[in-house]
C-alpha cells in the first residue's frame, strides 16, 4: 500500500477522531501524572482514540524505564 | 419476502442511480422479480436510465397522498417483464423515514429484490432511504473524496443497524491502478473495511448511451448478490503484462 493509501488512511482516521487536539493534550498530561506514580516514564505519552466497527478504542502508548515500588494497603 | 437493499454513496454523482438500474436489469434478466424505488426526490434519474422517462404514471408522492395504491404506481419495464419502477418525483418532496418504510413494506411480498436508490449526502433523504432497507450497497469511486464520504455514510448506516454492507467500486481505470495512480479495489476495501461486491470500470460513453445494458462487471456483482458464484471483474487485467504495458502506453499517448 503506497503513499496514496497512507494519506487516505490518515484522513479517515482524523475524521473519526472523537477528541480535539487540545482536550487530548489535557488528558495526556493527566494520564502521564497518574501513571508516573507507578512507573518511571521516559518520553512522552500518546493517546489515540479511534472509532471503529464496535465503538471506540483507546490506545495509550508510553515508554517505561521501570516499575516503581509501591505498597498496597490491606 | 423481498430483500430490501439501499444503494448509497455519500458523495453525489458517483453512479448510484446507474448501478441501481444496471443491477436491477441484471437481476431481472435472471428471472428475479425486482422493483427499483427512486428515493431521490427532486433529482430523480432512474426513469431516465431505464429508458422510462416518457412513461406517464403515478409516483411515490401520489401514493402517499392517497391518490393511488402502490400497485398502481409501479411501472413495468417493457423489455424486462419482471423489472418494475416506483418513480420518485421531479420536485423535491419531504419524506420521513417512517413513511418510506411503510410504503416499502407494502411491496415486499411481491418481489425478490427491492433496490432503493438513495439521494446523495447523509441528510434526511439518505436517512429515509436507509431506514427502509435491511442491506446496503455502497457505490464508491476510486477517489479520496468519494472514499471519505462513503466512510461517513457507512458509519451512519451501521449506526442505524444496517450491518450487511458491501462495496461497488465504480469508474475504475485499470491502467491507472496498474501505474499506482488510482486506488486499487483492494485498497478501497481495506480503507472502508467492507467486502467488495463488484468493480465496474469507467465505461467510455456510458452516459451517452440510449439504453443501459449491464457490463459483465455488473452481471458478476448481481450474481454475488443472488448468492451465486463469487466473481469480481478485474479492470487491471488488460493493462498487465507485456501487451498491457503496450495498451497503457497507447492510452497515455492519446
Ligand atoms: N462506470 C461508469 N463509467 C462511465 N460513466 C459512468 C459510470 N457510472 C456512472 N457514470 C455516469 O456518471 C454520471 C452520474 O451517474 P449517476 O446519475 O448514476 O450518479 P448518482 O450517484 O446517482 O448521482 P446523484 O448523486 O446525483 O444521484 C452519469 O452521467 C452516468 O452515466
Ligand atoms: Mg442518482
Amino acid at each position: 500500500m503506497g503513499r496514496m493509501f497512507q494519506r487516505a488512511y490518515e484522513v479517515l482516521q482524523a475524521d473519526k477522531a472523537v477528541l480535539d487536539d487540545e482536550s487530548k493534550a489535557v488528558i495526556e498530561r493527566d494520564l502521564e501524572k497518574k501513571l508516573s506514580e507507578y512507573f518511571e516514564l521516559s518520553g512522552g505519552l500518546r493517546l489515540e482514540i479511534v472509532s471503529g466497527e464496535e465503538g471506540c478504542a483507546l490506545a495509550i502508548t508510553c515508554k517505561v524505564e521501570r516499575v516503581k515500588r509501591f505498597r498496597i494497603l490491606p | 419476502m423481498a430483500r430490501k437493499i439501499v444503494i448509497t454513496s455519500g458523495k453525489g454523482g458517483v453512479g448510484k442511480s446507474t448501478m441501481t438500474a444496471l443491477i436491477g436489469i441484471a437481476l431481472a434478466k435472471k428471472g428475479e422479480r425486482v422493483a427499483l424505488v427512486d428515493a431521490d426526490f427532486g433529482l430523480n434519474n432512474l426513469d431516465l436510465y431505464l429508458g422510462l422517462e416518457g412513461c406517464d404514471g403515478y409516483a411515490i408522492p401520489d401514493v402517499l397522498a392517497g391518490k393511488c395504491r402502490v400497485r398502481q404506481a409501479l411501472l413495468r419495464h417493457p423489455k424486462y417483464p419482471t423489472l418494475w419502477l416506483l418513480k420518485g418525483d421531479k420536485d423535491s418532496f419531504p419524506i420521513n423515514a417512517q413513511t418510506l418504510k411503510g410504503l416499502i413494506m407494502q411491496m415486499e411480498g411481491e418481489f425478490d429484490y427491492l433496490l432503493i436508490d438513495s439521494p446523495a449526502g447523509v441528510g434526511e433523504g439518505f436517512l429515509a432511504a436507509v431506514s427502509a432497507a435491511d442491506e446496503g450497497v455502497v457505490v464508491v469511486a476510486p477517489q479520496l473524496s468519494s472514499v471519505r464520504d462513503a466512510d461517513k455514510a457507512i458509519q451512519r448506516m451501521k449506526g442505524l443497524g444496517i450491518h450487511t454492507l458491501s462495496l461497488l467500486i465504480n469508474g475504475s481505470h485499470g491502467d491507472l491502478v496498474v501505474e499506482g495512480e488510482e486506488f486499487s479495489p483492494k485498497e478501497i476495501a481495506k480503507l472502508l473495511k467492507l467486502p467488495v461486491l463488484g468493480v465496474v470500470p469507467h465505461i467510455y460513453g456510458l452516459s451517452c448511451e440510449g439504453e443501459l445494458t449491464p457490463h459483465i462487471a455488473v452481471r458478476y456483482a448481481a450474481e454475488i448478490l443472488r448468492g451465486g458464484k463469487r466473481r469480481v471483474y478485474d479492470p487491471t487485467k488488460r493493462y498487465s503484462g507485456f501487451w498491457g504495458s503496450i495498451r497503457r502506453g497507447l492510452k497515455r499517448s492519446l
